[in-house]
């Protein structure tokens, strides 16, 4: 692999290299990109374009070049546009621990890996080696964020099958569901681990949906493909990752779900780990169902809760300036407004009710939450931090906008 | 099986199950033969459950405007003796896919599952919306309404009733708020009118309140004679879902009543004739002979005698119409006296053949005409309720 020139991206922040590299020497490493990273698996082939392409390497053709991110941020950026040698050894450092990410070229990707099986399978060791030798170019993005990384993916993949930000987000996130930071897992559907019923293991997808609703404001879970929709939420995360200036780690998805566990750490503390006892439960707290959580932390933790609590703070910061960092000096004023038994009880009634009421139950559970946090946290709110009368004020919210017969 | 269409060439791929996995909840994986590589899942949310064997189920598509997610439908059959009747359970399709909304015991969680499968399976699709192939992860509203309701039922149940054809028990089903669908023939409108609520609300809101959310609904007899006849089938499977302009959509309704007209001849002549022949004069005879060649004889001898719709139907749909006939300042109609003299019978034959013979009263100077459409909807709101528990409830 030889680096051949090195630009800098002034939009994004970041240098480009542009390599030359065997199509073997790529095969080498992109198959573990594919492979290990199940974002990235999930785009598909078009039968007849593959058809095509395959033909097109068979007889040679230089394909548009294959543009690639370095994703871990440790592994370090170049300081100009004539460090050749030390964008080299990043470069290939991270082909060693598998950091890169394919920004554009997964289908040209897919269609040389499935051709090099191909011929294994026929035993055609000619036209293989003939294929390894065959050479390619590839941008790799050096010191890119996040953001940057995103807005890269969005722009290249104009046109071509199209991604939700929501999608896009997992791919620009997947690394912390593999290496913990701060003492938090983020656990996939996949994994063998499972989430515990604390405050340091999360379900990853959960988490993403819930970021996702602080972006959007919104606590549905309405994908968004429409490209300038992507650029807009961006540019929401460019902006407030720049407010952050007194964090040195101004990634906004760690702030947010920091943000998420501080609130949960403080009310599970207060309420000293409250879990539901049907049998304690008083007649006007009984409920016909089974309840929607079990604890504190299983009511909090699920999606709904979670994309509410990402909706109203967007919300709390767009309309009243109420940053993550600020916000998070509010939960220890939470108050239950009376017990917390009482309050849990309260809470749970009012998801029965919604049970029996609703039209579309996901939908207003996640509403019911919004204005819960809404009320909580929004100063000068008439229910700020008594979490009963937030409750309150949430379920007669709901009640009234869904049209709630009691 | 579910299709999704490619979004450049709108080439259609069909996707069907390949494999069921999962301890704790199921994850259902549909692959395409033609479009390798794209594996599309869905996660059915209740906890598994243990499944019996040898049962099959079919699925059909309604929606219901009364009806909460929560709400599960135990739909039951008086035309099986078996058991309690069962034959299936209603369930909304969104709310079998979102964490927590339904809990399901061992019986329901199987009705879920075999239904789920058969949407996978099924060598034809159900869906009724058109979907794209996307890089994203697809949720069965991508496929489906949000406001969909499946009715799963036992094809092992359903054979012990003689000759079961779910299509017809749609007027009963349509009595409580339960309009039928398709990809063919999609909801353009749904009666929403009280009286369909009501229906609904009496086996949903009881006293003591069901507190499981499971709901038993007993289904009438059908009645074979005249829900199977086709025009019937075909305006509950085909036309009431569609918006057609309002005379139109009522003589779509009344059509129904055309069809008994030659069953209440037969009826009445078998039972108020042959049954008592030689004790009627040959004058009565006569009389009651001739008075079956007139429509309006017919309709009340329906409505009186062989399909008597609830005092509350008639009554309702009887006081809708005067009130147009009012608001229209039909001559016939001024004398507050002489009106209230007038049947369901007398009212809706007289707003039948205005509709076909005084169109133009529906266009008269100075009547508001809002008001008019508003009406006319009301009275076809009401005819199709009526139509359709004339149908359940046909003795014949």
């Amino acid at each position: 692999m030889i680096v051949r020139s090195i630009l800098e991206d002034n939009r994004i922040h970041a240098f480009n290299a542009l390599v030359e590299l065997t199509i073997g020497e790529y095969l080498g490493f992109a198959k573990n990109v594919i492979d290990d990273n199940d974002f990235q698996r999930k785009r598909v082939i078009k039968s007849k374009i593959k058809e095509i392409l395959t033909a097109d390497l068979l007889r040679g053709c230089v394909i548009p070049s294959i543009v690639l991110a370095i994703s871990n941020k440790e592994v370090g950026t170049i300081k100009s546009a004539e460090d050749f040698d030390i964008a080299t050894k990043i470069i290939n450092e991270s082909i060693s621990k598998n950091d890169l990410v394919i920004i554009d070229g997964l289908q040209r990707t897919y269609v040389m890996k499935a051709l090099e099986e191909d011929l294994i399978r026929k035993k055609d060791e000619d036209t293989l080696q003939t294929l390894y030798a065959q050479k390619i170019r590839a941008e790799v993005y050096l010191g890119l964020s996040r953001t940057g990384l995103l807005y890269r993916m969005i722009t290249l993949n104009t046109g071509q099958t199209t991604m939700s930000t929501r999608h896009l987000m997992e791919i620009l996130y997947l690394d912390y569901s593999r290496v913990p930071f701060e003492g938090i897992s983020l656990i996939k559907d996949k994994d063998d681990t499972r989430v515990e019923e604390n405050t340091t293991t999360f379900n990853f997808k959960t988490i993403l949906d819930g970021f996702n609703s602080y972006i959007e404001k919104d606590e549905s879970v309405i994908e968004r493909v429409d490209i300038l929709d992507n650029i807009k939420s961006l540019e929401v995360i460019n902006q407030q990752e720049e407010a952050q200036q007194n964090q040195q780690d101004k990634d906004l998805f760690k702030t947010f779900l920091i943000t998420y566990k501080t609130f949960l750490d403080i009310i599970v503390e207060k309420s000293n780990n409250w879990k539901y006892n049907s049998a304690d439960a008083p007649a006007e707290y009984k409920i016909n169902s089974s309840p929607f959580g079990k604890s504190v932390l299983d009511i909090f933790k699920k999606s709904q809760a979670i994309t509410g609590f990402g909706a109203a703070l967007g919300f709390m910061n767009d309309k009243d300036g109420l940053t993550l960092d600020k916000v998070q000096e509010r939960f220890v004023q939470i108050e239950p407004g009376g017990d917390w038994n009482t309050t849990f009880l309260e809470i749970l009634k009012d998801f029965d009710k919604i049970k029996e009421r609703s039209k579309k139950i996901g939908n207003d559970q996640r509403f019911f939450f919004k204005y819960l946090f809404r009320g909580l946290l929004r100063p000068s709110s008439d229910h700020e931090l008594n979490m009963s009368d937030a409750a309150n004020y949430a379920y007669r919210t709901l009640a009234d906008e869904k049209g709630y017969k009691d | 099986m579910l299709v999704l269409q490619d979004a450049t060439d709108r080439t259609e791929h069909s996707f069907t199950l390949t494999d069921v996995t999962g301890v704790n909840q199921k994850e259902f994986t549909l692959t395409s033969a033609t479009y390798p590589g794209l594996n599309i899942q869905f996660t059915l949310d209740p906890p598994a459950q243990a499944l019996p064997t040898g049962y099959t189920v079919s699925v059909h598509l309604f929606k219901n405007p009364f009806h909460t997610q929560g709400q599960i439908i135990d739909l039951r059959s008086a035309d099986r003796s078996e058991g309690n009747g069962r034959i299936g359970y209603l369930f909304s399709l969104e709310a079998l896919f979102t964490p927590g909304a339904l809990q399901l015991d061992p019986h329901r969680y199987c009705y879920a599952y075999f239904g789920i499968q058969y949407i996978f399976e099924n060598v034809a699709t159900i869906q009724t919306k058109d979907a794209d192939i996307k890089a994203d992860p697809y949720s069965i509203m991508d496929f489906f309404d949000s406001d969909t309701i499946i009715l799963v039922l036992c094809n092992e149940f359903c054979n012990d009733i003689n000759n079961f054809n779910f299509q017809n028990y749609l007027p009963n089903l349509f009595l409580s708020g339960f309009t039928f669908f398709s990809k063919n023939s999609l909801i353009e409108t749904l009666n929403d009118n009280t009286y369909l609520k009501n229906k609904f609300d009496s086996y949903t809101v009881t006293t003591p309140p069901i507190l499981n959310g499971i709901y038993p609904f007993r289904l009438e007899k059908a009645k074979i004679s005249i829900c199977s006849e086709a025009y019937v089938i075909h305006l509950f499977t085909n036309l009431i879902q569609k918006k057609f302009d309002q005379v139109t959509r009522f003589l779509m309704i009344y059509q129904v009543i055309e069809i008994f007209m030659p069953k209440m001849i037969h009826l009445e002549v078998q039972q108020r004739v042959c049954n008592d022949l030689y004790s009627l004069t040959t004058d009565k005879v006569k009389e009651l002979v001739i008075g079956l060649t007139k429509q309006g004889e017919l309709i009340t001898a329906l409505f009186a005698r062989h399909a008597i719709p609830s005092n509350e139907l008639s009554n309702l749909l009887r006081q809708e119409i005067l009130d147009f006939f009012i608001h229209v300042n039909h001559p016939e109609f001024q004398d507050q006296a002489k009106n209230i003299g007038l049947s369901l019978t007398d009212l809706f034959y007289a707003f039948r053949n205005k509709i076909v013979h005084e169109y133009r009263i529906l266009h008269e100077n100075g009547v508001d005409h809002e008001v008019t459409k508003s009406r006319i909807d009301t009275i076809n709101h009401l005819s199709e309720a009526l139509v359709a528990e004339t149908i359940t409830v046909f003795v014949g």
